[in-house]
């Protein structure tokens, strides 16, 4: 039954030789869900995932599957199945004794373990393979031996580590959707790590953020996209101009704000971010919700116009890159906008002056001090 | 014109070629970063003091015994008849058995040993390992004289046992079986726990992990993951334990006694004591060649199993 959780996991912390990996991870994953965990390296999320697995055990915190406490429990009395970074095929078996070997440990009969073997070769579209050793199998058939590997003994939490990162990027785009189409077909409970952002907006229902050992933000990639809490989320999933900003005055659900000690602006007040006023807090713009414009605004308007200096306009094929300094101030924040309007292809003029427009809804208010998390 | 010029200079270059070709494949080989001429030192240090006392040996071996331990060099196939004589055949077997039984006895104690080098001794790894050095190290003559303080009829063993009042009158341990499979044992017992270390050393743990995910317990995943992967160091180990003991004939002359007459006793003992040259060529060539062509039979059927593979 989807909505219903499938995993807890509860103030788990972690440190290895007295660097503290993670510092309280909470989290309830759903039955069918697919969750990726999406961070940098060194953020925590592969720990994580191995404590899921029961391969590392938590300092602090339980880890509840199906509302049993497995915390204590040794990997092979869990009901999760790994598919490893590299792999991890059994060098020493074929194809067909690596996909049947946890069905051998279960002592299933013979002839359902040829039929499950071969059910799951046809999953990753890979019959005939049976016999092969497995080092005579590229990267991508590797990959698709060790995914039905896992999946054949039906857990019900599939972990996946990186599983795509040693692929090309051509074989990755593929499998990508291949691994969604395999999740939804089968309804089993994925969760995945990865560092590649665009990767996990293309397979995830939900994505955990995790920056420093923390859980950032956790939401749908819509979410995560146009509402990012943290200037980290902002930067990291996407490009986003993050800048400084003072609290003038905060009512009646629209907050104004002095960008930069510089722009006076007025937005609504999204979420439920508690604003008062003289807080200092940052907030986030997409660039391609920047509009560059070669005139003044117009009389009546509600968006924000900054006059800025235009320093650059690369030209990247499909769209431009333009690099604007609207505000005097010194150090003088850069923002950049990307635009598809074939207009910005003609004029490649920089120092002209033009104007930055900007929707008040999509200037982001992101978290003050979010950890400490931006550089 | 091209042409007229063209020709001289390719028969220069041809009569260059082969001394160039010599000098060159001398000093650079088909590796740039290698040079042949690196094997030149090992190449003449093998050809004078191993190939060369091995062929003599060889040629010896076909000869007659002359008056004291002179040699005379007529051909004969003599030698060989009698060292296949069914009395120096019993004492084939006895090395061969007492070979076996060391080799299987450093497999029982060197497993769990390399496998908790590799896998449980985390940082106290380097001490283990310098402590299983030890042996190694130490002068052959003063490990076995040790052995003898210890095991002797009024020695340290025998002694304490007797001022425990465990034991009324003294045991017989040293001259016996025990004593010289106790000694071998521990002599080659590091050959066979590295090769082990290193082949366990070289599994990768996530394919231990990945067994343990797919649901198979210690015991499961140690026969059917740890195993068979560290099994060429299983075989190396026990080729560098068989093949000297094989040979070893220190052992058995000091621990030993007459019941444990082995080979190398038998081959040091005709050069030495009976000064029978010739026929202690003979055995010497007859342990020399099943050695080598029992290991290259075993790296035959290896390399097979391996392209089976």
């Amino acid at each position: 039954m989807p909505g219903e959780s499938l995993l807890e996991i509860e103030g788990i912390t972690k440190s290895f030789g007295g660097q503290t990996v993670l510092k309280g991870i909470s989290l309830s994953i759903k039955k069918a869900e697919f969750l990726t965990f999406l961070g940098p390296s060194g953020c925590g999320k592969t720990t994580t995932l191995r404590i899921i697995a029961g391969f590392e055990d938590p300092d602090a915190g339980r880890v509840l599957l199906e509302g049993k406490d497995v915390t204590e429990l040794p990997p092979y009395r869990r009901d999760v199945h790994t598919v490893f970074q590299h792999y991890a095929l059994f060098p020493h078996y074929n194809v067909f004794d690596n996909i049947a070997f946890g069905l051998r440990i279960r002592k299933l009969p013979e002839p359902e373990i040829q039929s499950r073997v071969n059910e799951a070769l046809a999953l990753v579209k890979l019959q005939g393979f049976e016999n092969r050793r497995t080092s005579q199998l590229s990267g991508g058939q590797m990959q698709r031996i060790a995914l039905a590997r896992a999946l054949v003994g039906r857990p019900a939490l599939l972990l996946l580590d990186e599983p795509l990162g040693a692929l090309d990027l051509k074989l990755r785009k593929e499998m990508q959707l291949e691994l969604k189409s395999i999740q939804r077909k089968l309804g089993i409970t994925f969760v995945y790590v990865t560092h590649d952002q665009e990767e996990a907006m293309t397979m995830s229902d939900r994505i955990a953020v995790f920056n420093l050992g923390r859980i950032e933000q956790l939401g749908a990639p819509r979410d995560i996209y146009e509402r990012p809490q943290t200037s980290f989320v902002a930067d990291f999933i996407g490009a986003a101009n993050v800048l400084s900003a003072t609290v003038l005055e905060s009512r009646n659900g629209e907050v104004r704000l002095r960008l930069e000690d510089e722009v006076e602006v007025t937005l609504p007040h999204q979420g439920g971010l508690p604003v008062g006023k003289g807080q200092t807090l940052k907030v986030a713009i997409r660039p391609e919700r920047i509009e560059v414009r070669y005139q003044d605004s117009p009389a009546n308007t509600d968006n924000v116009w900054l006059k800025a200096t235009m320093i650059d306009n690369v030209y990247l094929g499909n769209s431009s890159q333009i690099f604007l300094l609207p505000f005097e101030k010194p150090p003088g924040r850069v923002l950049m906008a990307v635009s598809m309007d074939a207009e910005h292809r003609e004029r490649r003029a920089s120092g002209a002056t033009v104007w930055a427009e900007i929707r008040p809804s999509d200037i982001l208010l992101l978290e003050p001090n979010s950890n400490g998390s931006h550089a | 014109m091209r042409t007229i010029i063209a020709a001289p200079e390719d028969s220069a270059l041809k009569e260059t070629s082969s001394v160039e070709r010599a000098l060159s494949w001398l000093v650079r080989g088909k590796d740039p970063r290698a040079s042949h001429a690196m094997l030149i030192p090992a190449t003449l240090w093998l050809l004078c003091f191993l190939l060369l006392p091995v062929a003599s040996l060889l040629a010896m071996s076909l000869a007659t015994r002359g008056p004291y331990s002179s040699v005379i060099w007529t051909f004969t196939w003599a030698n060989f008849a009698r060292a296949l004589d069914h009395k120096y055949l019993v004492i084939v077997l006895r090395t061969v058995g007492y070979a076996l039984s060391t080799t299987g006895l450093c497999l029982i104690l060197g497993f769990p040993m390399a496998y908790f080098l590799s896998f449980y001794a985390g940082k106290r790894r380097e001490t283990l390992m310098i402590l299983l050095m030890i042996p190694f190290w130490t002068s052959c003559l003063v490990a076995i004289y040790s052995w003898i303080i210890i095991l002797g009829r009024a020695g340290l063993l025998n002694n304490t046992l007797l001022w425990l009042g465990v034991i009324k009158t003294p045991l017989l341990i040293l001259n016996t079986p025990f004593s010289v499979i106790l000694g071998l044992v521990y002599f080659y017992l590091p050959f066979m726990i590295l090769p082990l270390f290193s082949s366990l050393e070289k599994i990768p743990r996530t394919y231990i992990e990945a067994s343990y995910d797919l649901g198979a317990g210690t015991i499961e995943t140690f026969v059917k993951v740890t195993l068979p992967l560290a099994l060429p160091g299983v075989f190396a180990g026990c080729i560098l334990t068989f093949v000297p003991c094989i040979g070893d004939f220190l052992t058995a002359e000091f621990l030993g006694g007459p019941k444990t007459y082995l080979i190398g006793n038998l081959v040091q003992n005709q050069f030495l004591m009976a000064q029978d040259w010739p026929f202690g060529a003979a055995v010497t060539s007859v342990l020399l060649l099943s050695l080598i062509s029992g290991v290259y039979l075993y790296q035959r059927l290896e390399s097979q199993e391996l392209e089976r593979a």
